[in-house]
């Protein structure tokens, strides 16, 4: 287990332009069978203006990690230990009202669900009008006029009328960049997008992470991008930490981690995706399952599964250097 | 075999004389109906399958790929008559689907076989492993219970879980084993004709390839053919020997899956292609982005389906609805400029 020295001697230290430090983070779940470490010891950051992916399947605790920094981790949930940095704050310190003005306003979350996300029973002009109205003090008109400017930043048509009408009205691509201009409303310096396109159909998708791209060339925020699809992170994403059951995996380049990966979870992974140069032949899959949460293995998580496990492995390995800048919690390094 | 009028001449195009059809599919129909109006007086129809006709080979993977809404899984439900057909044929080695009455279609049904996209959904969660995997030979009948019991543990076996699980109930299993069991359960009836419709979509990756490696292991020994649904374009590249693609309802595109994705003819499948993540970093093609979404199935374009969306659309797009051709050799495209 790496105590906070250690891991401040793994990484740059605080530095002006990291916007985010993520240091050792445990987001744990009481349940009746036993405490569910959805994440632990979970340490990455983000450079201001940068854009890092987290990749994992499900159970992999990405989602619960993208809860923590904003904070929503609800009972039977709690963060049993590390520290979130935000601009040097620790959020995991702040009381709730300190909290409200940084969510939604500094940093600010998008959905896997755009109709989940927003409230049937308002327009969707009404609810950008409220995103702005809880963090500055503007009147509704001006409030609508941004409304209708956000909407054309986010390509919706007609915005105009868009912002008149209910969710219900828009198709799923269009409710995602409803959701997406909210989280813009009032510049946020981090912009969390967990499985933003997952709902939607593949040349929706495309638009959206075309939308992403293009936003972020032309306002500077940082975003995390949470995903299943390692494809997403290649293309949208400068650097990529992988998770596994509940643990930072391995961290590089988008590019250094999907063409070299280090760790057998990323190479078994990467190999068990079928592409058409593997035609006729068998996958090479990974052997078994996510192990369940409440009895995970001792030691690194990927072990039961892993062709390479050795007996050091029912120890956990902290983030070890494998050059080039890049870390993989794996003992062959 | 049967034999082909002129009404399917560009399908019958595409086939290699002798080649042998398990399944042909003749302008297929399938609508729905939407109530709207004062008091749901006037109706409309969705039209979720609108005239699609193609063959499946013996022994093949015939993919089908499109968005959501498109239809294809509407037409993997009509051709095994989950869904009422409003017109057409679905020739199962020679006999209609469609046409049969209850007795002869019962007899039938043994060798089709469908598995589900939601291993959670599909099955009961009162019944334990054991008689999932063996109602479909309860119902039948033919077989005696220690022979129905032998099949049960060596099926089980076969898709890679233990005899021990046969007596535990679905919700002990996670996503992959609950697939594994719904393929158990649809090769117990030994049938030769599988409708898998997205049957990995729901599983993590890790646990995709393994349920995609058993798929293709049975096809060898069994000898199956699959029609295999799914939208994930890698998946169906990877795993079928050709591919159809529907928009609103229409097969739009059809060929081999190499002769698809290296030279796709239809503006439709060039975008849908390019949208694949990581595939312009591949250097495959520039990424083509559509405007808008795919129009309301109640109320399609007239002409070409895609025509609204297109960025070769001419007015001839919008008066005649472009037919599928055969545009390449074994390359058929429902696109007036696809040559």
């Amino acid at each position: 287990m790496l105590n906070e020295a250690q891991v401040r001697m793994q990484m740059p230290g605080p530095s002006p332009e990291k916007i985010l430090e993520v240091r050792d983070l445990r987001t744990h779940f009481k349940t009746s069978g036993g405490t569910v470490k959805a994440v632990d010891g979970v340490s990455f950051d983000i450079a201001a203006g940068a854009s890092l992916g987290i990749v994992g399947e499900s159970g992999s605790g990405k989602s619960v990690t993208s809860l923590s920094i904003m904070r929503l981790i609800e009972p039977p949930g709690f963060v049993a230990g590390g520290h979130i940095l935000f601009k040097s704050r620790d959020i995991v310190d702040l009381s709730e009202k300190e909290i409200r003005a940084i969510r939604g306003k500094d940093i600010c979350l998008v959905f896997q669900d755009p109709m989940a996300a927003l409230n049937p029973v308002y327009t969707v002009g009404a609810q950008v009008v409220e995103a702005l109205q809880a963090h500055r003090d503007v009147s509704r008109k001006d409030a609508l006029d941004r409304a209708v400017e956000l909407f054309k930043l986010v390509g919706i048509p007609a915005p105009e009328r868009r912002v008149h009408e209910y969710p219900h009205k828009l198709s799923g691509g269009m409710r995602q960049r409803v959701t997406i201009a909210i989280a813009l409303a009032n510049e946020p310096d981090l912009l969390i997008l967990d499985e933003p396109t997952t709902a939607l159909d593949v040349t929706i998708q495309a638009q959206i992470l075309d939308l992403v791209k293009d936003l972020r060339s032309r306002i500077n925020t940082a975003v995390l991008l949470i995903t299943h699809d390692i494809g997403v992170v290649r293309e949208m994403c400068e650097e990529v930490v992988v998770m596994y059951g509940g643990r930072v995996m391995e961290r590089g380049t988008a590019a250094q981690v999907t063409e070299d990966p280090k760790h057998p979870y990323t190479v078994g992974l990467l190999s068990s995706l079928p592409s058409p140069k593997l035609k006729g032949q068998r996958l090479n899959a990974i052997g078994g399952t996510v192990p369940n949460p409440l009895h995970m293995p001792p030691g690194c998580p990927f072990q039961p599964r892993c062709p390479k496990a050795m007996p050091i492995c029912s120890t956990a390995p902290d983030l070890r250097d494998c050059g080039d800048g890049r870390v993989a919690a794996c003992w062959l390094y | 075999m049967t034999t082909h009028d002129a009404g399917t001449g560009s399908i019958a195009a595409t086939r290699v004389p002798n080649e042998d059809t398990l399944v042909e599919i003749k302008n297929l129909k399938t609508y729905f109906p939407s109530r709207t109006g004062f008091l749901s007086q006037k109706v409309e129809w969705v039209k979720a399958v609108d005239d699609v006709s193609f063959s499946i080979r013996r022994g093949e993977t015939f993919g089908l790929v499109g968005e959501s809404g498109c239809g294809k899984t509407s037409l993997g439900r009509s051709i095994i008559r989950l869904e009422q057909a409003r017109s057409g044929q679905v020739l199962f080695e020679g006999q209609d689907i469609l046409a049969l009455p209850p007795g002869k279609l019962k007899a039938l049904r043994p060798n089709l076989q469908f598995i589900f996209q939601d291993p959670h959904g599909s099955l009961d969660p009162r019944m334990n492993v054991r008689q999932i995997v063996s109602e479909g030979l309860a119902i039948l009948g033919t077989v005696d219970r220690d022979e129905r019991d032998e099949r049960v543990e060596h099926l089980i076996q076969v898709v890679g879980l233990r005899k021990e699980h046969l007596d535990r109930y679905p919700h002990e299993f996670s996503g992959g084993q609950r697939q594994r069991i719904g393929i158990a359960r649809a090769l117990a009836l030994r049938p030769k004709f599988i409708i898998a419709d997205e049957p990995v979509s729901a599983l993590d990756v890790s646990v995709q390839s393994q349920v995609l490696n058993l798929l293709s292991d049975l096809q060898k020994e069994f000898g199956l053919t699959y029609l295999f649904i799914a939208h994930d374009l890698s998946v169906v590249e990877y795993f079928s020997d050709r591919v159809g693609v529907m928009y609103l309802g229409k097969l739009v595109e059809l060929a081999r899956a190499e002769d698809l994705y290296a030279d796709p003819r239809m503006p439709y499948t060039k975008a849908l292609l390019s949208a694949i993540p990581g595939a312009k970093e591949s250097g495959k093609q520039e990424r083509i982005v559509l405007r808008g979404d795919v129009p309301s199935p109640l109320n399609p374009p007239s002409g070409c389906p895609f025509r609204t969306r297109c960025w070769m659309a001419q007015d001839i797009c919008a008066q005649v609805t472009p037919p599928l051709r055969e545009v390449r050799p074994a390359h058929l495209a429902a696109c007036h400029f696809a040559d």
